[in-house]
């Protein structure tokens, strides 16, 4: 049987999450292949940057030749592979997305089947989805001109909720303090659970802005939707429901573009109905 | 005067204000300092971590991967030369190689510093004293064993 998306993600994501613990004692070993954490890491020479950092000290007026190649790497990969940064590799997103799932099916657990979805309600997540993207452009923005004008470092870091995991294990490992602010982390992941929303990543996340302007150029990997295989009928949107950030994965909108992180749950949720949804470079003609 | 939370800034950092807004706190310096001697700490309570060297905790020895590695020129590729990190003092009143009636040659400071014989030299072959060339790398306040020596931040001097 072949392996579904959702199972090969959560490989990566546990991988990247332990990785982030172990590359610290590593370093203690004085083996530095890897070394750094999300905000600026560097990997066996080849540097990778968060585009938003290295923007902030842009706008700061103090570039720097290697972080700003980093960041061209990051945006090389989602402007090819889509925001697979945020669905792929991020821990929070990890973490808030099984929270999701346990809520989800806890939830579910006395409805006999999953909740059809009627076209108003579609309709209304379309709209939530642009809300919420316009939301995370805001955000970004804004921290952006604070950072501008207000302050004296680059801020907006501090809402980096990856940067904040890979953070805290590092000062941990190399100097046994805790980073105080990093308890932002469980203390988001608690609303979210509370919530039964994705709330960080679709509202609030910064970081995801500029990677998610790359990954909505046309001819990268991207969630392509062909009409004519769609077997689903009416109300029945499988994979309306699998997707965790409330996207309509048949629009193939820029507001869908923008929101969606390539997970692939949609493509999954579609496997066993029609395969309308499949994971392709170039738009189904 | 010994402050109590004295720290200083790695070899080759960029002027304090700079350094702020080109840190992004990814902690590579840290990962790859040979002596461990490299903390991120906040520099206020909401502010990014920064790299700071405790020096009275453990000094830096200037091997200098911290800042050949610094990917977003927070801290430059420098000589250990010119690693600017402050400038250490010598009070002769406490040094005991200055004391004449006890008639002991410590030179301490003098054996352990990275840039002996430029940094710290021996006057008159047997008194050690601190020349210009001193970079602040602060291992002669970490060992010398009366606590004669103090360390300057080169961030403190250019925050008057």
């Amino acid at each position: 049987m072949k392996t579904t998306v959702l199972f090969q993600r959560r490989c990566c994501q546990i991988g990247t999450a332990l990785a982030f613990i172990a590359i610290p004692f590593l370093n203690l070993r004085n083996i530095t292949v890897l070394f750094g954490n999300f905000l600026s890491f560097n990997m066996a020479g080849l540097p990778l940057a968060d585009p938003l950092a290295v923007l902030q000290t842009l706008a700061a007026g103090f570039p720097a030749f290697v972080s700003l190649a980093g960041a061209g790497a990051s945006l090389l990969i989602s402007l090819v592979l889509g925001r697979i940064f945020c669905s792929w590799i991020c821990p929070y997103g990890f973490f808030s997305e099984i929270l999701h799932t346990l809520g989800k099916n806890r939830r579910r657990k006395g409805a006999a089947l999953p909740d059809p979805v009627s076209s108003s309600q579609a309709g209304r997540l379309k709209n939530s989805a642009a809300h919420a993207s316009a939301c995370r452009f805001f955000v970004a923005s804004t921290g952006m001109l604070a950072v501008l004008f207000f302050l004296p470092g680059p801020f907006l870091n501090q809402l980096s909720m990856p940067g904040w995991y890979s953070r805290a294990l590092q000062q941990g490992i190399f100097s046994g303090v805790l980073l105080v602010g990093a308890l932002c982390l469980p203390c988001m992941l608690f609303l979210e659970a509370v919530s039964g929303k994705r709330l960080w990543c679709r509202w609030l996340c910064p970081q995801s802005v500029l990677i998610a302007l790359a990954a909505s150029f046309p001819r990268g990997l991207k969630v392509r939707f062909s009409p004519k295989k769609c077997s689903c009928g009416g109300n029945d949107r499988p994979c309306l429901s699998a997707c965790s950030l409330e996207i309509n994965p048949r629009a193939e909108t820029t507001v869908q573009r923008l929101a969606c992180t390539n997970c692939g749950d949609c493509v999954d949720a579609c496997r066993g109905r029609g395969k309308a949804l499949t994971f392709s470079f170039r738009a189904d003609q | 005067m010994p402050l109590p939370f004295s720290f200083l800034r790695p070899p080759g950092a960029a002027p304090e204000k700079e350094l702020r807004a080109r840190c992004v706190s990814c902690g590579q310096c840290v990962a790859v300092c040979a002596f461990r001697c490299l903390e991120m700490t906040p520099d206020s309570l909401l502010s990014p971590d920064t790299p700071k060297i405790f020096h009275r905790r453990s000094p830096c020895f200037l091997c200098m991967k911290c800042s050949d590695i610094c990917p977003t020129g927070a801290l430059r590729p420098v000589p250990a030369e010119k690693a600017g990190m402050g400038m250490a003092y010598l009070d002769i009143k406490r040094c005991v190689d200055y004391q004449e009636e006890n008639h002991i040659m410590c030179w301490t400071c003098y054996e352990r510093c990275p840039l002996r014989g430029t940094a710290i030299v021996l006057q008159n072959g047997y008194r050690p004293a601190v020349t210009d060339k001193c970079v602040g790398c602060g291992v002669c306040e970490y060992v010398c064993p009366v606590k004669a020596v103090t360390v300057l931040p080169a961030w403190r001097r250019g925050e008057k």
